[in-house]
């Protein structure tokens, strides 16, 4: 009996070379294997890497819980990538770390423009702030202005060994030499950061809120746990609400005003974070009739401090 | 003899590419002292694309390879002016159905409009 071919290294189809490792049962040198039947490939872009994390907390005043205004969009700027890339952007508690909205309720929702080194910043609500404003920018394209209309993750050139003082598996994206591209311009270098997977937290079972009328302030609390590793990780934070069970929807901007009583009270919500390696989410108005899932990813990554 | 930094082939009864930092033998570093584990919890690529020339008020559904306990990260953009994305909120929006096995491109703006999608799995199986 042959045993399926779970490692590959070579040209995959002519001119595309990579690394690739299958789960069982299927053969990595296979060019129409899907991608949930692989656990690794170096054409990945590369698999949710952070590039940068950027902020900005209101200058004044320097402390307190004090509001203002600030320019809406506000553009916050990080290292230029040969592509515009991901991001999800959140607000920040100004007063502790480790404080995450999931909705600010006199903010709402928050949105992006991106470009290849900066973010436009959007609120839509007011923008007399008190709160920090945190983008993460991924390592993953969502647009290459040079290959408009086409797969955004195109081939990869691969070697693996000494490159400069450096040992290891690299791919640089199309159009430059593998042996002497920079950083930024590859796809896969195993010396990278590589950002991790603290924890995902994804409950089978739904549930209903704890708020009995429109106006009842009674939060709806979940725990969840994660892995400390002496800082407050970066948690991103999914949910689904509506009256039918089976029919719970998640809306991107994911904290878009969801009112669960159809009326002008929406919930609003946070996650807060503890050195003991357990978050608690908290979410205000969600109605005792509809049904509703949170879903987070803890991210090994930092959120800004002040 | 030089460090062996670089293994690729089983480990156990897995396949990895696995590098470790100067001066640590790759066979023996604890894991943090790896510059690079294949087998480390990431997120996964799932599916990717661009969904071409969407006219105004469309909505369009991208098919999922799997379905979700929980939710997957989605990360959707619409192209604007000739090197720019806008996220959504700004022209459009994304919806999810718990459970679902496709995702909805609505497009919101004035005009016809290009999206790229990518979608992680979370879920380590």
């Amino acid at each position: 009996m042959v045993a399926t071919r779970r490692l590959f290294a070579g040209a995959l189809t002519p001119g595309d070379y990579r690394a690739r490792i299958s789960k069982p049962g299927f053969d990595a040198s296979d060019p129409l294997l899907a991608r949930d039947k692989l656990d690794f490939d170096t054409a990945w872009p590369f698999a949710g890497n952070i590039h940068a994390v950027i902020s900005y907390r209101p200058p004044n005043p320097p402390s307190g819980s004090g509001f203002e205004t600030v320019p809406n969009p506000k553009t916050l700027y990080f290292p230029e990538l040969p592509y515009v890339p991901c991001v999800k952007c959140f607000l920040l508690n100004r007063n502790a770390n480790g404080f995450i909205y999931w909705l600010n309720q006199t903010l709402q929702t928050v949105t992006y423009q991106a470009y290849k080194d900066r973010l436009d910043f959007y609120t839509i609500g007011t923008n007399n702030i008190g709160v920090i404003l945190v983008a993460v920018i991924f390592k993953i394209p969502a647009r290459d202005v040079d290959a408009v209309g086409t797969d955004p993750h195109p081939l990869a050139r691969m070697m693996m060994g000494k490159r400069g003082t450096d040992y290891g598996l690299y791919a640089s994206r199309p159009g430059f030499d593998v042996r002497t591209c920079s950083k930024a311009q590859m796809s896969f270098s195993s010396d990278d950061d590589f950002t991790v997977i603290n924890n995902t937290f994804s409950p089978q079972n739904s549930q209903k809120g704890a708020a009995d009328s429109p106006t009842d302030n009674v939060f709806t609390v979940i725990n969840f746990s994660y892995t400390w590793k002496g800082y407050f990780p970066i948690v991103f934070f999914f949910a689904t609400f509506n009256t039918t069970f089976n029919d719970q929807i998640y809306t991107l901007p994911s904290d878009k005003v969801v009112n669960t009583w159809g009326g002008a009270y929406p919930m609003d919500g946070s996650i807060a974070l503890s050195s003991s390696g357990t978050g608690t989410i908290s979410i205000r108005r969600w109605g005792s009739e509809a049904w509703g899932n949170v879903s987070i990813i803890v991210i090994d990554y930092p959120l800004p401090t002040f | 003899m030089p460090t062996k930094r670089g293994h690729i082939g089983k480990r156990g009864s897995d396949f990895v590419i696995q590098f470790s930092k100067p001066g640590y033998d790759v066979d023996t570093a604890a894991p943090e002292n790896l510059v690079f584990n294949s087998a480390a919890k990431r997120l996964r690529p799932l599916l990717s694309g661009i969904a071409l020339d969407r006219p105004s008020g469309s909505s369009t559904n991208i098919a999922l390879p799997k379905t979700f306990i929980g939710l997957p990260l989605i990360f959707v953009d619409r192209f604007i002016a000739g090197n720019g994305v806008a996220g959504p909120g700004r022209g459009f929006e994304v919806t999810y159905r718990r459970g679902g096995n496709f995702f909805t491109i609505i497009n919101q703006s004035g005009g016809v409009a290009t999206f790229s999608y990518n979608i992680f799995d979370n879920e380590m199986t």
